[in-house]
């Protein structure tokens, strides 16, 4: 979805549209958003021989959504295409069990992505990173297509699966993430789609697993092979589901907070330049990347009783729909929400979830993203964008399948300023 | 509240944190969000469930420093996040007074509680902790130490209240339902009708007392709230029952806490009650670390009234800070080692009876009758430990224990000892 930097004109609520997915494709859904914030933060969403949902697009009313896990499960489905369809996986992943079941399998993997375990990691992800960024100085380069194999780079390893892997996964995941998207369709429809994606995908997995349960390590999948909740272990199809969702997690994600960032700073050469000139500056360029991005677009919950949010009485059963990039805008929490700016931190923003589900990759995305960027500002001056980037047709994840990209290189005497000032802080400490 | 150590790898992150949610209270710790909290963001936002914004003030030096500016910070509107919406009581009982109001009821009354008042009462409140204990050291059964606990506090102050001493067994029951309305272990018909049912007791009760005290003034708070000048004006009838309410919530609901977090603590370090035996002149440091270790009220709340910034976050007139004092006595930057109990701790700065205008005034009677508890302990108890499982409050307000199984091993030859201790911790 385009982001521009300028409030948006409010719309008249017969106009509004959050389902169709061609409208944030082609189209920029925040005056929708600011239209509800103001005159209906509760709304509901009317389909044409659907079933309806509410959206809810202020903070404070996304904040409870998502924290609020007794009133709002996440068990039935957690996307906009699971409203009035439970998602059969439910109950039985990690993004779609709710506490107290939930959490025995999140400290598990909390263990896999914690702290220390991304603090560790961090010399071989700069690596890896640093390869990545090294070919954006070789003329034109999708930038999409770039960083759809960074998730794979950063959190392969930990998860357990071999580079051999790295790039079907990352392929097919986003073809199964955003199937309707023209430039992933491989069958004659959306479904076709989605069913080679799950098919490859389920594939590469099965292998993984298999080897993982002859060779344990120390990795996320060996860990789940080794866990059991509730007493007894995941059989193989459960497995296949939570590796699904930790890998969907990442891939998801995080590549589209990178073509959204990059985008915004090509826009703002002054912003580069500060980043470039004051590398303390990345963390919190990376925490306005998440908010700006705000992907996925929705988090999806099911009441399961009958509770009031912000005076609107919402019945058991009722699907409900928090929008991340709304309550990432509302002017009561951010100042001047339409501005890409490098915030005071810590940034309340909710790009990564918020309450039980919270992303449980987050320490290790930021800490990926950080490294991009600043290896980005190491090594150039900036982007040109050399054709228009192509959003995805979708409703979920706000990113691209292209963003064809120039980048210009530092000019030589530029490029040695960071050995100078390493070498600088290096006398300075000690 | 459950008080397990933080493990450092394993804090929650920001958004994960939710520090409103009751249920959190009675089934995990919030220690590790707090401890999160202090790191990365000392001052944090959140929004109640009706979308209310409050602050998190989670360092000590904040939290104090909050407590201790209340001209900025005031307490009219409402003290505890259950009222985020505001107070109906606000502005006219003592707790939820700002100056020049505050001082008019307060001072009247502390005479009544003073540190030396208490102190001359000790053998007396010894008398009535026996009475509330029973048994229970020396049966040799299992004994549920939150349903004794409860009557300590009315051990302590029912007689200064002025609360006749056949209500003594009803009371705290009903002064519990009024502050966890939803705990499963007070609940009689819903929240609402639990908690309306429990005013009507106790506002009855005070109802009866007020008047018997206008015919007889005694030396109890009653009649001190009876000749109070409020500004050329006594204290209304509606005023006078909320600040009785107040005096007998503020007592009842806490002092029980720090007692089973403390005997809860003794049960899981048995090394801890061998120290205290041996060295029993460590009673009044113990005491203050298990205030320290349970702060029985997790959070106090304030208002801002003129623009004012903290840790760094600039905050406006109309907005909610929340003051974890929980959390506060958990702060390495001022405790060594703040996640162990250490019953010789010196200093102990800790914030559990809050700081400034509205410090307890009950601090000085809870502290005698828990060093009374713990040397009635010492004289008669040999060893103890826990027979059961331990149920947590459901609230965010009070780090209460609604269940405490314990087996307590009576001392051979016990009950010769007492005045040894007694005067050891009264050094």
């Amino acid at each position: 979805m385009r982001i521009t930097p300028r409030p948006p004109e409010t719309v008249a609520p017969a106009d509004i549209d959050l389902f169709d997915p061609e409208r944030f494709r082609s189209g920029d859904q925040h005056g929708a958003w600011r239209t509800l914030r103001e005159t209906a933060p509760v709304w509901w969403h009317e389909r044409a021989g659907q079933s309806g949902f509410w959206c809810v697009t202020r903070y404070a009313e996304c904040e409870r959504v998502l924290k609020d896990y007794r009133n709002f499960s996440s068990e039935h489905g957690t996307i906009l295409a699971s409203v009035g369809a439970p998602d059969p996986a439910g109950g039985a992943t990690i993004s779609l069990m709710d506490p107290p079941r939930h959490t025995a399998l999140r400290t598990q993997a909390m263990r896999s992505f914690s702290h220390t375990v991304v603090r560790n990691r961090t010399p071989r992800v700069t690596a890896r990173v640093a390869a990545l960024v090294d070919r954006l100085g070789e003329g034109e380069q999708d930038l999409a297509e770039l960083a759809r194999s960074l998730p794979m780079a950063v959190t392969g390893e930990l998860m357990g699966i071999e580079e051999q892997y790295w790039d079907r996964l990352a392929h097919w995941s986003a073809v199964g993430l955003t199937p309707e998207d023209p430039a992933f369709a491989v069958g004659a429809s959306t479904a076709a789609t989605l069913s080679t994606s799950h098919h490859e995908i389920f594939a590469c997995f099965m292998e993984i697993i298999a080897h993982k349960r002859a060779n344990p390590g120390d990795d996320l999948i060996s860990a789940l092979i080794a866990l059991a909740p509730g007493g007894r272990p995941m059989d193989d199809g459960t497995l296949l589901l939570n590796c699904y969702s930790f890998m969907a997690g990442a891939n998801s994600t995080t590549p589209h907070v990178i073509n959204h960032t990059v985008l915004a700073l090509a826009e703002r050469p002054d912003l580069w330049r500060s980043v470039a000139a004051d590398e303390t500056l990345v963390p919190a360029l990376v925490e306005e990347g998440a908010r700006w991005t705000s992907t996925p677009y929705h988090l999806v919950r099911r009441a399961v009783n009958d509770v009031v949010l912000a005076g609107v009485p919402i019945a058991a059963g009722d699907w409900v729909c928090a929008w991340l990039p709304s309550a990432n805008r509302d002017e009561s929490v951010f100042a001047d929400p339409y501005e890409f700016s490098l915030r005071t931190l810590p940034s309340p923003h909710l790009g990564f979830g918020a309450g039980p589900h919270y992303c449980i990759g987050a320490p290790l995305s930021r800490m990926a993203l950080g490294v991009f960027f600043r290896e980005l500002v190491r090594r150039f001056d900036g982007v040109d964008i050399t054709a228009p980037p192509q959003h995805l047709y979708s409703n979920w994840i706000n990113g691209f399948s292209s963003v064809p990209v120039r980048a210009r290189r530092r000019p030589a005497v530029a490029s040695s300023m960071p050995a100078a000032r390493e070498g600088a802080c290096a006398h300075g400490t000690s | 509240m459950r008080m397990a150590h933080p493990e450092a790898d394993l804090l929650p992150e920001l958004q994960e944190i939710d520090l409103y949610d009751p249920e959190r209270y009675r089934t995990s710790s919030q220690h590790p969000a707090w401890a999160r909290l202090r790191e990365q963001a000392p001052m944090w936002a959140q929004h109640t469930p009706d979308g209310d914004r409050f602050w998190s003030a989670t360092r000590h030096r904040d939290v104090a420093a909050i407590l201790m500016d209340d001209k900025r910070f005031s307490s009219e509107y409402g003290t505890i996040l259950a009222v985020a919406k505001g107070d109906i009581a606000g502005g006219r009982t003592i707790n939820l007074m700002d100056q020049p109001h505050h001082a008019r009821v307060r001072l009247p009354v502390m005479r009544t509680m003073s540190t030396r008042v208490s102190r001359e009462r000790k053998e007396r409140v010894r008398e009535h902790v026996r009475r509330a204990v029973g048994d229970a050291f020396s049966s040799g059964e299992v004994v549920d130490v939150a349903a004794f606990a409860i009557h300590l506090p009315l051990a302590a102050i029912g007689d200064v209240i002025g609360i006749p001493r056949e209500l003594w067994p009803q009371v705290p029951r009903l002064a519990m339902a009024g502050v966890a309305p939803g705990d499963p272990t007070y609940s009689a018909g819903g929240e609402s009708h639990t908690l309306n049912n429990a005013h009507l007791e106790l506002f009855s009760m005070f109802s009866e007392l007020i008047q018997e005290r206008r015919r007889n003034r005694r030396d109890d708070v009653i009649s001190a709230l009876l000749d109070i000048d409020f500004g050329g004006r006594p204290l209304s009838d509606h005023e006078l029952l909320l600040n009785c309410y107040s005096f007998a919530m503020g007592a009842i609901t806490t002092t029980p806490q720090v007692a089973s977090h403390l005997i809860l603590e003794l049960c899981r370090q048995p090394h801890i009650w061998r120290r205290l035996r041996a060295d029993p002149g460590l009673v009044p440091s113990a005491v203050e670390e298990a205030l320290r270790w349970a702060s029985p009220t997790n959070h106090l709340m304030r208002r801002v009234l003129a623009p004012v910034r903290v840790a760094g976050v600039q905050l406006e007139p109309g907005e909610l800070v929340c003051t974890w004092v929980a959390s506060a006595n958990r702060d390495s930057a001022v405790f060594d080692d703040p996640d162990t109990f250490d019953p010789g701790r010196t200093p102990n700065p800790h914030l559990a009876f809050g700081v400034g205008a509205h410090r307890c005034i009950g601090g000085p009677p809870a502290q005698v009758v828990l060093a009374v508890l713990l040397e009635e302990m010492l004289d008669a108890v040999q060893e103890m430990s826990l027979a059961g499982e331990v149920t947590h409050m459901r609230s965010n307000f009070i780090n209460g224990i609604t269940r405490l199984p314990v087996l307590f091993r009576p001392r051979p030859g016990g009950g010769a000892a007492v005045g040894a201790a007694s005067m050891a911790s009264s050094r």
